[in-house]
């Protein structure tokens, strides 16, 4: 909706102060957005010549893009690599040709819709530091992610939706703030019934509980103000269960977001 | 201008069709009434969250 690609069925987006439907040609001259994902450029090409291309499809005068390729290119880390076939680059050289396709015309803003997903640590990890290259080019960006810790990195706000609705939207300090006084419980355990579950929620040392389901185990997070001291209420309600690693540690962002979509449910 | 994005009641469901007859709807709630600025020349991430 926000790249003018779907309508809403309620309510209003203005980007730059003009509305997404009654002026969608003058928002998409100002926005820029990309996907996670390696499709999208042409593999067969270089990476110069991808962006010649997507130039000329956003209208860029060839003197303009003389300039702005080389300087794009090396903004993203692609100075040597730019006259080699896309084909050969790794996964997240393509992704970083994205971020340099959807500047081309110079956008004000950009949406990037899980940029790092699929990226080897390293590579997201120079991936992330083209986005905060981006925030000094006074580019306005907004950013979905399912890396608590790559919002917290990057993102002065922080917003959190389930079912739809907005649930938190606040500076990453703030957030944090709400589960300092709190302790995690990771107990990893094979086949839990939703019965156990509920009786554990019941525990009055107990603050919430969510499930991760990893492989042939699940992880109970359990989140709780009484730090180890919990742990044998709960453990007394897995009597019978076949129990794997138990830890009690410091809670983490990502916690503090767990806590809120279990509480907003 | 402060505000490079200004959403306000946003709102958009999806249903669509499946079985044989594709007389089937389930909803899909992309978004639901939601509302939020997003300042020029800064970063609003937001975290999506699924659970198994």
């Amino acid at each position: 909706m926000l790249a003018t690609l779907l309508t809403p069925n309620a309510g209003s987006i203005q980007i730059l102060g003009f509305d997404v439907e009654k002026s969608a040609r003058e928002v998409q001259k100002r926005i820029g957005f990309i996907f996670g994902g390696e499709r999208g450029l042409y593999w067969r090409l270089s990476g110069s010549d991808n962006l010649r291309y997507f130039g000329s499809l956003y209208h860029v005068e060839p003197n303009v893009m003389k300039k702005r390729i080389p300087y794009l290119l090396e903004l993203i880390g692609l100075k040597d690599r730019g006259n080699e076939r896309v084909e050969g680059y790794s996964r997240d050289m393509k992704q970083r040709l994205h971020v340099a396709r959807i500047l081309l015309h110079d956008p004000m803003v950009l949406f990037l819709d899980e940029p790092t997903i699929g990226l080897d640590p390293v590579g997201a990890r120079e991936f992330r530091q083209v986005i905060k290259n981006l925030q000094s080019e006074k580019k306005t960006i907004l950013l979905a992610t399912h890396y608590m810790f790559e919002a917290d990195a990057l993102c002065q706000r922080v917003g959190v939706i389930n079912h739809g609705r907005i649930i938190a939207l606040d500076t990453p300090e703030a957030l944090k703030q709400d589960v300092s006084d709190l302790s995690v419980i990771e107990i990893e355990v094979f086949g839990i019934p939703e019965t156990v579950l509920e009786q554990i929620r019941q525990e009055s040392v107990v603050d919430s509980v969510a499930v991760e389901n990893r492989e042939q185990k699940q992880v109970l997070l359990i989140q709780s103000r009484q730090g180890a001291e919990a742990v044998p209420a709960v453990m007394n309600a897995l009597t019978g269960l076949r129990v794997g690693k138990v830890l009690v540690r410091e809670p983490t962002l990502e916690d503090a977001y767990v806590r809120l979509v279990e509480e907003s449910q | 201008m402060e505000n490079a994005i200004v959403i306000d009641h946003l709102k958009r469901i999806y249903t669509p069709r499946m079985g044989v007859f594709r007389r089937t709807t389930k909803k899909i709630i992309a978004v639901d009434d939601i509302s939020f600025n997003v300042k020029t020349v800064s970063c609003l991430g937001f975290w999506a969250y699924w659970r198994w």
